[in-house]
Formats: C-alpha cells, sequence, structure tokens
C-alpha cells in the first residue's frame, strides 16, 4: 500500500459528469495529442477519454511507488511529476507526458516511483477499463493496442541506447 | 474528513443497502446472473455495432420470455393448488404413516426392536401446526415473488445498461491512495465472482439435467420438475442433497403410483447425479473459484441458514469468497502477488 499519508483524502470527484467543461476540454485535448490516442477517430477517442480518472495531488504526494502493481497509466494534465528510482531522481514529466503505460498490458510491480512537484492534475486510464473498451469496439481496440505496443518499444530502444 | 471515518460512513452506507434490498434479494440476484449471461452476448452486438440499448434488448427477450412463462406457471399452478393442500397433507401424512408401519413391522420381524414411531406421526395435527387459514390469507409470500420477478426486467436492463459507469463512479470516490487499490480488489472480486456464479449456473444445468433423466428412467412422475427441483436444490451447498430428498419424497408418499420402496431409486438417482458433481463438476467448473476450506464452508452454510435462511445458504459462500479477496488485498496492498506470498 502507499504511504503517502492523508493528503489524498483531498480527491476531486471528477468523473467525466461532473468535473468543470474546461478541464474536460484539456484532458480531452491532452490525450488526443498522446501517443496512444494516434489515428484513432475523434469519436471514438472522446468516448475512451470519458472513462478516464482525472485526480489532483498535493506537493510531495506519491502517486504511486515502486514495487507496487499498478493498473492505470497517467496522463499528466497540470503540473510536474518526478519520476523516482529508489531515493534518486531519474526524470521529470510535464503536461501532456504519458506514464506507466506497462500497467495498462500486464500486473507488473511498478519500476520506480512517481511523486508530485506541487498541483499535479492527472487523467489515468484504468487496464480494466481499456479492456472492456477494446471488447466493445475491436477496430478501434487494435489501433490503441498497436500505439500501446510502438510506444513501449520506443521506450525499448531508448533504455537500449542510454545503456550503450 | 479522514480516509477512516469515510470508510466508516461507507460500511454503514453498505450495511442500510443490504437491508433495504434484502426483500429484493431473488430479483437482484436473477437480474446479476442475467447480467453474467448476457453481458458477454451484448458486447459482442456492440462490436457488429448494434447500439447498446437494442443489444441489451435483444439479448435479455429470450431469457426474460423464458422466465415470464416459468413465473406464470408458477403463480397459476401455486394459486390452484393452494385450497387443495390441507387434503394432501393428510394424505401425505397417512402415506409416511404407511411407511413407516412397513419399516416397523420390517423391523420388528428381524430385530427385536419396537419404535412407535407410526402412532406419533398420526397423532400430529399437520394442518394446523403449518396454520394454512394464516398462510391462505397472508398473501405477502406470493406478492413479494410476484414483484421480484416483476423487477427482473427492468432490474437487469439497467444493470447491464449502467453497470460500467455506477461502478466507476463509486471507485473514483476513493482517496489517491486507494484509487488503485480499489480498481485491483474490484477486478479481484469480479474475476472469482464471475466464475463462480458462472460454473455454478453450468453445474445446477449439469445437475438438473442427470437427475432428471435419472427420475424418467426410474418412472418417477414429472421428471423434468424433479430434475430442475434438484438443480435448486443443489445451489444450496452441502445441504443441497438433502434438500433434493425432499420432492421425491413427497412423491412417493403421496401414492402417486410410486411403492415405498421406490424411494431407494431416488435415492440412486441423487447419489448418481451429486456424486458425478462432486466428483467431476465440482473440481473442473468450481475449484479454486472462490478457495474456502470445505470445513468453513460447511459452518458458514448452516450458520447463515439460521439467520437468513435458502438465500444466506445460497449466498454464503461468494460472500465469503468476495471478503476473504477484499481483506488479503487490502493486507498485502498493491504489491506483486509474487512477493505478497513471501
Amino acid at each position: 500500500m502507499t504511504d503517502s499519508g492523508d493528503s489524498g483524502n483531498d480527491v476531486s470527484l471528477w468523473t467525466s459528469s461532473l468535473r468543470p467543461q474546461a478541464i474536460d476540454d484539456q484532458v480531452l485535448s491532452a490525450w488526443r495529442q498522446s501517443p496512444l490516442l494516434t489515428d484513432v477517430d475523434k469519436r471514438i477517442a472522446t468516448r475512451l477519454v470519458k472513462l478516464t480518472h482525472v485526480r489532483q495531488y498535493r506537493t510531495g504526494e506519491f502517486l504511486f511507488q515502486q514495487g507496487e502493481a499498478g493498473v492505470a497509466a497517467g496522463l499528466i494534465i497540470q503540473g510536474r511529476v518526478h519520476i523516482l528510482s529508489g531515493d534518486r531522481q531519474i526524470a521529470t514529466l510535464e503536461s501532456g507526458d504519458l506514464f506507466g503505460e506497462v500497467a495498462l498490458l500486464e500486473d507488473a510491480p511498478r519500476t520506480a516511483s512517481a511523486r508530485a512537484d506541487g498541483d499535479v492534475l492527472v487523467s489515468f486510464l484504468v487496464r480494466y477499463q481499456l479492456e472492456e473498451f477494446v471488447r466493445h469496439r475491436p477496430l478501434a481496440g487494435a489501433q490503441i493496442m498497436t500505439n500501446l505496443a510502438r510506444q513501449l518499444a520506443l521506450r525499448l530502444h531508448h533504455s537500449n541506447s542510454g545503456a550503450r | 474528513m479522514p480516509s477512516s471515518v469515510r470508510y466508516l460512513f461507507a460500511a454503514a452506507a453498505l450495511l442500510v443497502g443490504l437491508w433495504v434490498l434484502y426483500p429484493v434479494w431473488l430479483a437482484l440476484f436473477l437480474a446479476a446472473l442475467l447480467y453474467l449471461m448476457l453481458e458477454p452476448v451484448v458486447a459482442r452486438m456492440q462490436a457488429r455495432q448494434v447500439p447498446q440499448a437494442r443489444a441489451i434488448a435483444l439479448a435479455l427477450l429470450p431469457p426474460l420470455l423464458i422466465l415470464g412463462w416459468a413465473a406464470t406457471y408458477g403463480f397459476n399452478a401455486l394459486r390452484g393448488y393452494l385450497p387443495q393442500l390441507p387434503a394432501d397433507l393428510a394424505y401425505l401424512q397417512d402415506g409416511a404413516v404407511r411407511a413407516l408401519i412397513d419399516i416397523e413391522t420390517f423391523l420388528s420381524s428381524s430385530i427385536p426392536i419396537s419404535a412407535p414411531l407410526s402412532a406419533q406421526l398420526a397423532a400430529i395435527d399437520i394442518n394446523a401446526a403449518i396454520d394454512l387459514d394464516q398462510l391462505l390469507e397472508s398473501s405477502s409470500v406470493v406478492a413479494q415473488l410476484a414483484i421480484n420477478f416483476a423487477l427482473v426486467p427492468p432490474l437487469a436492463f439497467f444493470i447491464l445498461r449502467d453497470f460500467h459507469t455506477v461502478r466507476d463512479r463509486l471507485i473514483n470516490l476513493l482517496p489517491n491512495k486507494h484509487f488503485e487499490l480499489g480498481w485491483l480488489i474490484y477486478n479481484r472480486v469480479s474475476n472469482r465472482l464471475q466464475a463462480y456464479l458462472r460454473g455454478l449456473l453450468l453445474q445446477q444445468l449439469i445437475l438438473a439435467t442427470i437427475t432428471g433423466t435419472g427420475f424418467w428412467l426410474a418412472g418417477f412422475p414429472s421428471p423434468v420438475l424433479l430434475g430442475v427441483l434438484t438443480g435448486v436444490a443443489g445451489l444450496v451447498p452441502y445441504l443441497g442433497p438433502l434438500l433434493a430428498m425432499v420432492a421425491p419424497l413427497v412423491i412417493v408418499l403421496g401414492d402417486t403410483g410410486m411403492a415405498t420402496a421406490d424411494i431407494w431409486q431416488a435415492v440412486m438417482v441423487l447419489a448418481v447425479g451429486f456424486g458425478f458433481d462432486n466428483l467431476v463438476v465440482i473440481p473442473f467448473l468450481l475449484a479454486g473459484t472462490v478457495n474456502i476450506h470445505p470445513a468453513v464452508a460447511l459452518v458458514a452454510v448452516v450458520i447463515a441458514g439460521h439467520f437468513a435462511g435458502i438465500p444466506g445458504m445460497i449466498l454464503v459462500i461468494p460472500l465469503l469468497g468476495m471478503a476473504r479477496i477484499v481483506t488479503e488485498s487490502i493486507y498485502h496492498g498493491l504489491r506483486p502477488a509474487s512477493v505478497a506470498s513471501r
């Protein structure tokens, strides 16, 4: 279980029907520009984005911690997130960056921790919802899964280049 | 509001909700079964571009027609039969007394034991014990059944249409640090429960088919009905075989052309049905779906039967399975299974 204190209680109950329209537009725009929804029909992409969960984090709050089993990929809508391996900061992600995509495929433990740097707004896509969505729309699902595979291959390529 | 207070509120709301919904548990149970059976069908139709509402309506139509026919037939049969019940009960009592006299005669000729059970049974005023007049005057049982059956179609429709939306909103109420844990628990519980209920449905179908065929071969009247009743009785874990004996016993004692000795044929049919069920069907279909120790399950079934009757006996095993998964997931947190089991 995460140990991020009770600051996480300040949760925004922003399901797609309750969150402000401006946030909704921002979330939709961010997801449509993300590599996961490249070449996906606009109407279908909008439906998928409506399933995502927008959550707000305070400074220093962990989005997730290394070793936990993740079930969702996140897209940063506002703010910055530090990625940590142990205590070492290995990257900083900003608005529009997608992270934790491996969790969309399996229950693998998180390979790093993610901590909010200032107030952060993140839109999460949960694997189980993605699987349901793909089952109902196999054509669009194939495109989304292809995009996900490309994104992971790209990450692997970068990781290999860094190791050399 | 701190997490603990929020969770206490949620638990209290859940308990109140269960208490309020108890009168319609049968409708909810049947609607949930329909959801489990039909959700894949609806998904396939939607994948073929059929609009959601139309796909749900198309998928719901055949099972609802069957359910409607069965409910109408059952209510008419019950309404027509209730006035005859006192006479039939007296007849059954006579049959049981005759059977006991046969057994007593057999026993006294074999071993010097005298057990005047037949005289004791003959002395019981069954109609007074059941208070039939009150049963006939009070239509609450039939009315509650009718309401439950009437609720199944709209409930099934709305569950098929809105379950995912309601689920998403409920899980979204969790605080940040428990958000992914909530999804993980939901997924584990949902997978186990779906596997259990789908397996249970198939298990009862197989049991009903085997015993129905057996009763037909043994020459019992209404073998299909007896098979269905056995399938329903089989829903009650461990005590199902005993409950399944009630209907054949009534038929034999009711003097419907069956001899007292024919009860052994019913026992054989049920032994074959439940034997196949326990040795073949359960290990392949249900093993590991809830993962509860048999001793715990047996005690739980008896306790649930005491407090909540047949519904409690049917629901206690999946509820225990759910409680186990939730407890394990909360205890082990979001750690992967391999780490958690160490």
